[in-house]
């Protein structure tokens, strides 16, 4: 399905600042291969899914679940 | 013994991601840190190998052989604690413990009190299988 949109200037400063503090989060970097799908009524991005991610997804996990040990430098 | 191996490359992008969030970040050349994050793999994946030991046995030996080597200085624990949950993680495992024992143990092993076979005693007793949504990585979705 084709999707037609047009954001203006500040919308699209704002998507794209968005994207990349999100994507900053999930711990991806820049050049990083990402697929964009639009779904409905929202936009997903997924990572390459390869092994960086899933470092990534369980030292977040950790973080979550150990605040002290990994939120706090010895 | 068929366990996943750690990446090394991997791991010194999560101690970055680390410093980052402590304000701090990798220095600009991680030949040696790379080097001896090198050892501490060989080191921990032959002790391990040499012993038939299981998963808890190589998450220690990655913790002990880190702590030995003081490649992480003053990030001992929490990178210990990084060791632990990737390993695991990469395996189908996870750690459950409460957080003020996890800490006395990394502290015991730092300290000399203990050893890899005591940490892996101890993780042994708290390794869960790895939750599904751990193992998968979750999509990002945003209002358009």
């Amino acid at each position: 399905m084709e999707h037609k949109t047009k954001l203006s200037r500040q919308g699209n400063t704002n998507a794209m600042t968005l994207t990349r503090a999100m994507a900053h989060q999930m711990g991806w970097d820049l050049g990083e291969e990402l697929t964009v799908k639009i779904v409905g009524d929202h936009i997903e991005v997924h990572g390459a899914n390869g092994p960086w991610q899933k470092y990534v997804t369980l030292y977040d996990a950790a973080v979550r679940r150990y605040p002290t040990v990994l939120s706090v430098a010895a | 013994m068929s366990f996943e191996k750690l990446d090394v490359s991997l791991m010194l992008r999560l101690y970055g991601r680390f410093l980052e969030s402590h304000g701090r970040s990798l220095p600009e050349d991680t030949t040696s840190l790379k080097s001896v994050l090198d050892s501490v793999q060989n080191l921990a994946w032959r002790e391990t190998t040499v012993k038939a030991g299981d998963l808890a046995d190589l998450a220690a030996q990655y913790v002990f052989q880190s702590m030995r080597k003081g490649c992480f200085g003053e990030d001992a624990l929490p990178m210990a604690l990084v060791f632990i949950v990737v390993t695991f993680g990469l395996n189908g495992s996870a750690l459950d413990a409460r957080e003020v024992s996890l800490r006395q143990e990394l502290l015991d092993v730092q300290a000399y009190r203990k050893h890899a076979p005591d940490l892996a005693e101890w993780l042994r007793d708290n390794q869960v299988p790895l939750q599904e949504s751990l193992s998968q990585a979750a999509p990002l979705a945003a209002a358009s």
